[in-house]
């Protein structure tokens, strides 16, 4: 049991020695790009009194537009746009559904996950063929030096441009205090002359944007090709960011932030891994990647019970 | 006033008319959408349906095929209804079945007895979903979210142990097999092959029915479900309903990984492709068997065929790019869902009808 406990010491110990930190950092940096933004939209979204779980599915669909938008016009911001336009789309689906059909709002967004999981493949196979699960590379966001070593993407600085916007939007404006009125009391938002329908809607539908953004970063920024869900499961930790955050845009960039360090924990410890043992690294590594899984589990264990959602979230408003 | 009870009246007598025709509309809408899909890619669209729909039913060797998922879905369908009948979320199936599987594993290599593998898979499932809905009510943890975290992390965790624990000496893909005496069987009617597990996973369907519909903790969950004011007044806990129907559901979904080890494969291969996936079916399962245990068996079939059917879109639907992918099948079941999320749009929709049938008869003539 010491050798153990001596080693994983040991494991960890080299894994944050002070020189890997900077590395760490800007590790940790990269991965929180997506959480900040996709959490920032749900924020919006939910504060009117949307649910929308679909934000896997969408990253996933525009992480595959923007590469083959990018594929085709040799140029990575079209493929961003694209990203985000189709991302807009879905949303706009979504908040037909969740708004004027009052439909089942979880139910529809997981059925967004399992048609994304689906026609992205079939997009994949149709347009690079094979079954490698890949597409070919493509040009890429190019990163701002920062110094030596140290490259940050110019989309974590739009991340944090909308989490300050979303918090002034929401906490500071007149259409934000409608659009929580909206999530709030739908019928007070009524009588105070908000029409609640055409809010909802258009919230749920430009919202949806900043999931098109986190989506598109994937394929575009953090790597240069599309991945079968290459999304892996990101919808869903900015998600948790969301009841992290207790719905405020910017403590979603320290929740955005924590769940990105401890993704970044993981890589660097399978990297160390790699090294100090590496006939036993393969199978570690599994128990590793479930780090930051149980991580999220943890932090919304003790940070959720803080939070309250809008009293009228996921509630179809129906007019009398 | 009159013509508005009358509508009501006739809405409500018509209850079942209305599911039908939300399930038969959910179901045109996605394979509609598959239909255009492939025209639009330049395939035959009509001789994809029938890869799609009809071909795995066409031979001996297709049915038995399309009988084999059904044995894990009817039951991850289950692990979602009962949950969903309590008002919770449980997309946790997946975890909840690698959980079962790997532990039916465990016990089976261990004793080589079925019950005890079996039982102790159910007991495994049930534990990760009790602890789902005990984060959800003591901490308010959304259970979408531990949910999902906890599939990400039961799938490494299984893949570990099934690569590091139990991985074969003779087979390099796969952990070491069970022996005959951990496993259910298989028989054959004329030259389909059906496997007892499929039995046996159906009764364990009409259980749930039972369980649901005709016991007091039944009762409990769909009282706490439908109305939690009602339930505290007839002093339920929604809270404890709540947490038992994820107890409840984790059983079941703890049960399919236990069938699809000890009633099927035999063994985990090391990429879990013959679980993943199982889970996450078992939400549209659900969801089109409108969360009703005899529903789900018929709708546990309906998917087994498309994901059949999918196969055979990939072997036999030649076009200009090639194999249509076999993932059209995954793209037409999620549309569905997302049509499925719809009754109140459906219910509008005859709603319209009546109306303007009823206006035409009054004489009114205005739709």
């Amino acid at each position: 049991m010491t050798d153990v406990l001596g080693w994983i010491w040991a494991v960890l110990s080299q894994a944050l020695a002070p020189g890997s930190l900077p590395q760490l950092a800007v590790t940790m940096v990269r991965l929180s790009v997506p959480y900040i933004m996709a959490a920032v939209g749900e924020i919006i979204i939910e504060k009117a009194g949307v649910v929308n779980i679909g934000i896997e599915g969408t990253m996933l669909i525009s992480a595959f537009t923007g590469t083959l938008i990018t594929y085709f016009t040799g140029n990575p911001v079209l493929g961003l746009l694209a990203g985000v336009a189709v991302a807009i789309l879905l949303g706009a689906l979504h908040g037909a559904i969740s708004v004027y059909l009052k439909g089942d709002q979880i139910v529809a967004g997981v059925g967004v996950n399992a048609f994304a999981m689906g026609i992205t493949v079939v997009g994949l196979k149709l347009v690079w063929g094979g079954s490698q699960g890949q597409s070919a590379y493509t040009a890429s966001i190019q990163p701002i030096s920062l110094g030596p070593g140290i490259n940050i993407s110019p989309l974590f600085f739009v991340a944090l441009a909308a989490a300050l916007i979303g918090w002034w939007l929401l906490f500071r404006t007149t259409l934000g205090l409608k659009i929580r009125a909206c999530g709030e009391d739908p019928k007070a938002a009524e009588a105070m002359g908000v029409n609640v329908e055409r809010m909802r809607f258009l919230v749920t539908t430009l919202a949806a944007s900043l999931f098109g953004l986190a989506g598109a970063y994937l394929s575009l920024d953090w790597t240069n090709a599309f991945t079968k869900n290459m999304t892996n499961g990101r919808g869903f930790i900015a998600l948790a960011n969301v009841a992290f955050s207790g719905w405020n845009p910017l403590l979603a960039i320290v929740g955005g932030l924590i769940f990105g360090f401890f993704e970044a924990l993981a890589l660097r410890l399978n990297a160390v891994l790699s090294v100090v043992m590496p006939s036993a690294s393969v199978q570690m590594t599994y128990i590793v990647q479930a780090i930051p899984y149980i991580a999220v589990i943890i932090v919304v264990a003790i940070f959720a019970k803080r939070a309250r959602a809008p009293s009228s979230l996921a509630k179809p408003y129906i007019k009398e | 006033m009159s013509l508005v009870s009358r509508i009501k009246g006739y809405l409500l007598r018509e209850e079942v008319a209305s599911t039908a025709l939300e399930i038969v509309g959910s179901v045109l809408i996605g394979v509609l959408a598959g239909v255009i899909l492939l025209a639009a890619t330049g395939y035959d669209p009509l001789q994809g349906m029938y890869y799609l729909l009809v071909a795995p039913l066409t031979t001996p060797g297709g049915v038995s095929y399309v009988l084999v998922k059904p044995i894990f879905i009817i039951l991850t369908g289950i692990a979602f209804a009962i949950p969903a009948l309590a008002g919770v979320f449980n997309i946790g199936g997946e975890g909840q079945l690698y959980a079962g599987a790997i532990t039916a594993l465990a016990v089976g290599l261990g004793t080589g007895n079925f019950v005890l593998a079996f039982l102790a898979g159910v007991a495994a499932g049930s534990l990760v979903g009790l602890f789902i809905g005990w984060l959800k009510e003591t901490r308010g943890a959304n259970e979408v979210v531990t949910a999902i975290m906890l599939n990400l992390a039961l799938f490494n965790i299984t893949l570990y142990l099934v690569t590091n624990v139990f991985g074969s000496q003779i087979y390099p893909n796969q952990s070491e097999s069970l022996p005959r005496s951990a496993m259910l069987g298989y028989f054959f009617i004329g030259r389909v092959k059906i496997y007892y597990s499929l039995i046996f996973s159906t009764a364990l369907a009409i259980v749930a029915y039972f369980l649901v519909y005709h016991t007091s903790v039944g009762y409990w969950i769909r009282v706490a479900g439908a109305s939690p004011k009602t339930a505290k007044y007839a002093g339920i806990s929604p809270s404890s309903a709540a947490v038992l129907s994820m107890l409840i559901g984790g059983a079941f979904g703890g049960a399919a990984g236990a069938l699809a080890v000890a009633g099927y494969a035999g063994y985990i291969d090391v990429t879990l492709s013959s679980l993943y996936g199982l889970g996450f079916a078992g939400i549209g399962v659900a969801l089109m068997g409108r969360n009703h245990p005899i529903g789900i068996i018929f709708s546990s079939m309906f998917f087994s065929l498309l994901i059949v059917g999918g196969g055979e879109i990939e072997r036999n639907l030649y076009g200009p790019f090639g194999y249509a992918p076999k993932e059209l099948a995954d793209a037409v079941s999620g549309l569905i869902i997302v049509a499925l999320a719809l009754p109140y749009a459906y219910r509008m929709l005859i709603a319209r009808v009546r109306q303007a049938r009823i206006a035409k008869k009054v004489g009114g003539g205005k739709a």
